[in-house]
């Protein structure tokens, strides 16, 4: 390196460095967005440029000799040598869900400073490092998956503990994401037109790419795109309108039977009517609105004043209960860091990738973006005055049904609002409320309506932009609900399968049917669940999924570490072990405390416990026991379904860790099963 | 590997624009390097949308059978573009291909 590109680097590593330096010591004085955005910036930059070349070269030795299965097993269909630059577009597009977008703004809660800490540096040094070493891991064998590697290198126990947490997480995410959606929209007319319009814009997109322009994509997306826009622009007239408005308006309950019927739908119609139109019109929007929204945040530089951290550290806060450490890991979730990527890490992404040193690019850098939508994500809640964001996140069972005795309750935290403020940014978002609207979306889609409003339009427009960004959020979590209720379906007929062989046959619709509805009613079960939470059901469930998703980031992490010490780099150990030792310490406490703790807002048990306690005392009116029998049968599930998480990890665990002793006193003898080297015929 | 083909044809094309455009003057090289930008854009955008997958086949097909190919590779006859993308959706959609 010359000593020009030293000067740069260095200045790169000063601003970084200066600028989290900032934003973590600043006090008391307003804090411009853009501060979060150029020190994260110098940190991806720093960490892609040294850490994940150091990984490439020392750790992995990545070998560009080495021909990689795209190119050995190519058939044109699954295994396809793929232009790094197309491959990392792809990659991108799968890993970026709604997660990154909805758990920093509910870690938020804590204040700017803890989020955006561990977005950044767990991204750069726990998040990128997984997805990239799962993807080496995935290509020197052939583009296996997951549980087939944890079976292959660690143990059965560990590949069925894989199946096991795909299984569980789809199931929770998508009655999470629904439960979102639900929220965003229960009450909005606006808000379910839009929404609503997607379906049959979705059918027309389907027809028009199978019959019309077999396969033309593009053409069909920018079709959906201004259809879905004058949707947007249209439901403001639906909302407004007396005649029309109530034929649109539904509450929770009626949304989440909805969710569900969509949810069955997608999962038996065929896949080019609804599900691929769907996926490539949420690609498009996707992808256009990160980048408009990263443009609007350097185009409007918004001041965050949300402080650095709330008086919520100590676990008492309103949108979901528990202190800072494991909650503000476990919620950010997908934005640091997530089991889920390894899934797409070692699925479709290894069998496409023509040369092993684009793995650098492909696994680490599109982890690095992910981590930056979080930090947009955090940056859109902070903008938001305080005051507002706990009034539009926090449940009614918390801060009040009312709104005076709500903002009454928020402002005695130190945190003023007026229920003035309140009605006056609902009727410029064209809501009829925005209290009590938990889930994350709608404060979100505020914090982006106010960062795009500032930088392109003014408060006149305020409204389309908010419900510009419901619909961006809506799509992109009915696209992982599709989809997750379909993969589901999948994986549950290839179970089945082996007790009765036509339930493993996908083409044959009874068993469709049959495995399509044991999904539905599996994760409808837990958002039903949500919906009727007094607490709002993020409380309970935002951290059942963290700990889910955590628990594949585990099986992955162990994988990662079982091959390093299989490829003799033991002296390397600490780039998964460190990110595995952080991550099973926060899921283990976060687990305990979810299940144990004597505190009734965060621990199931003794939540069912309090319930009891009241029915016992006949506090409870005589209308509402058997609702409250049901919320003590739903907390005692949850603590058992966290329990089993927590298990899961532990038996993990204590299988790698067997096996990394018995390799390191050599009781065991090291077989590592790397496919057959062969040398590449492609030129880079 | 037609996408590769088709990238290195653009590539030369470009080089001899390129060429051409230093000759002509420094207006005349920038509007060629924006219409490259463009043109590289769109064909990246062909790719990850899937726009282009069945071209990309057709020339994988054609290549392979041009070269004699293996006994594998060989009964890969081509399919139609309907075809082609409705078994396309069959294995995308049979596979966690989205993340949270």
């Amino acid at each position: 390196m010359n000593l020009a590109k030293r000067l740069l680097w260095f200045l790169v590593a000063a601003v970084g460095a200066g600028g989290l330096g900032f934003i973590a010591v600043a006090r008391g004085e307003a804090i411009n967005a853009v501060w979060l955005v150029a020190a994260a910036a110098c940190v991806y930059m720093i960490g892609y440029r040294f850490y994940s070349r150091f990984l490439a070269s020392r750790v992995l030795e990545l070998d560009d000799q080495r021909a990689t299965p795209a190119e050995r097993l190519e058939d044109g269909r699954d295994f396809v040598p793929t232009n790094k630059w197309v491959l990392f577009g792809h990659h991108f597009a799968a890993i970026a869900g709604p997660g990154p977008l909805v758990g920093p703004i509910l870690a938020a809660q804590f204040g700017y400073l803890p989020g955006t800490l561990w977005i950044v540096l767990g991204g750069v040094l726990g998040g990128a490092v997984q997805d990239f070493v799962v993807l080496f891991c995935s290509v020197r064998r052939d583009g296996k998956s997951l549980g087939q590697m944890a079976k292959d290198e660690i143990s059965g126990v560990a590949g069925f503990a894989a199946l096991f947490a795909v299984l569980s997480i789809v199931t929770i995410i998508i009655a999470v994401v629904g439960l979102v959606v639900v929220n965003a929209l229960k009450s909005s007319p606006w808000g379910f037109f839009t929404i609503a319009m997607t379906v049959p814009i979705a059918f027309l997109m389907g027809i028009y790419m199978r019959y019309i322009r077999v396969g033309h994509a593009i053409e069909a997306s920018l079709l959906g795109f201004v259809l879905v826009m004058a949707s947007v622009v249209g439901g403001r007239y639906i909302g407004e309108s007396h005649a029309l408005a109530p034929y649109f308006t539904y509450s929770a309950i009626a949304l989440a039977w909805m969710i569900v019927l969509y949810g069955f739908a997608c999962s038996v119609l065929p896949v080019w009517l609804l599900l691929a139109p769907r996926g490539a019109l949420s690609t498009f929007v996707k992808l256009g609105t990160i980048f408009l929204l990263a443009g609007g945040i350097l185009a409007a530089r918004p001041t965050l004043l949300m402080p650095p951290l709330t008086r919520f550290i100590d676990g008492t806060g309103p949108i979901f209960a528990g202190k800072i450490f494991p909650f503000c890991f476990i919620t950010i979730a997908c934005g640091a860091l997530s089991g889920f990527h390894s899934l797409i890490s070692s699925g479709t992404t290894p069998k496409m990738l023509s040369k092993e040193s684009q793995a650098r690019m492909v696994g680490y850098g599109s982890m690095l973006m992910e981590s930056f939508v979080a930090l947009m994500a955090m940056v859109a809640a902070c903008v938001l005055k305080p005051g507002i964001y706990f009034a539009v996140n926090s449940p009614a069972g918390v801060v009040g049904q009312v709104p005076a005795q709500a903002v009454a309750t928020i402002s005695s935290w130190g945190f003023p609002v007026t229920t003035q403020e309140m009605s006056d940014l609902a009727s410029k978002v064209g809501e009829v409320t925005l209290f009590n609207r938990t889930g994350g979306a709608p404060s979100l889609a505020v914090g982006m309506a106010h960062i795009f409003a500032g930088s392109l339009g003014n408060s006149v427009v305020m409204g389309i932009w908010y419900h510009f960004a419901i619909m961006f959020e809506a799509l992109f979590i009915l696209t992982i609900l599709d989809a997750g209720t379909r993969v589901g379906r999948f994986l549950l007929q290839d179970l089945l399968g082996h007790f009765w062989k036509p339930l493993g046959r996908t083409g044959w619709y009874p068993g469709i049917i049959f495995t399509s509805a044991i999904i539905v009613a599996a994760w409808g079960y837990f958002l039903f669940q949500g919906v009727m939470d007094p607490l709002g059901g993020i409380n309970s469930l935002w951290p059942l999924f963290g700990i889910s998703n955590q628990l594949l980031a585990a099986v992955a992490l162990c994988l990662c570490t079982t091959v390093l010490i299989k490829m003799e780099k033991s002296r390397y150990l600490l780039v998964t072990l460190g990110p595995l030792v952080w991550l099973v310490s926060a899921t283990m406490i976060a687990s305990v405390q979810k299940i144990w703790d004597p505190n009734p807002a965060l621990g199931f048990l003794a939540h069912a416990r309090y319930l009891a306690d009241q029915l016992v005392t006949g506090s409870i009116p005589a209308s509402k026991i058997a609702e409250t029998q049901r919320l003590i049968f739903n907390d005692r599930l949850d603590a058992a379904v966290t329990f089993v998480f927590a298990a899961l990890v532990l038996v993990i665990l204590i299988e790698s860790g067997r096996n990394w002793w018995l390799y390191a006193s050599g009781k065991k003898r090291v077989v590592l099963r790397e496919a057959p080297v062969e040398l590449s015929r492609i030129t880079a | 590997m037609g996408a590769y083909s088709n990238r290195a044809a653009g590539r030369d094309a470009c080089g001899e624009l390129c060429a051409s455009g230093q000759a002509e003057g420094g207006l005349v090289r920038v509007r060629q390097g924006l219409l490259w930008i463009a043109g590289s854009l769109w064909w990246w955008l062909r790719q990850v949308s899937g726009d282009a997958d069945y071209e990309n086949y057709l020339r994988r097909s054609s290549r392979d059978s041009c070269a004699g190919g293996s006994e594998d590779r060989s009964s890969l006859r081509a399919i139609s573009a309907e075809e082609f993308y409705l078994e396309n959706l069959r294995r995308k959609h049979s596979r966690i291909n989205r993340c949270c």
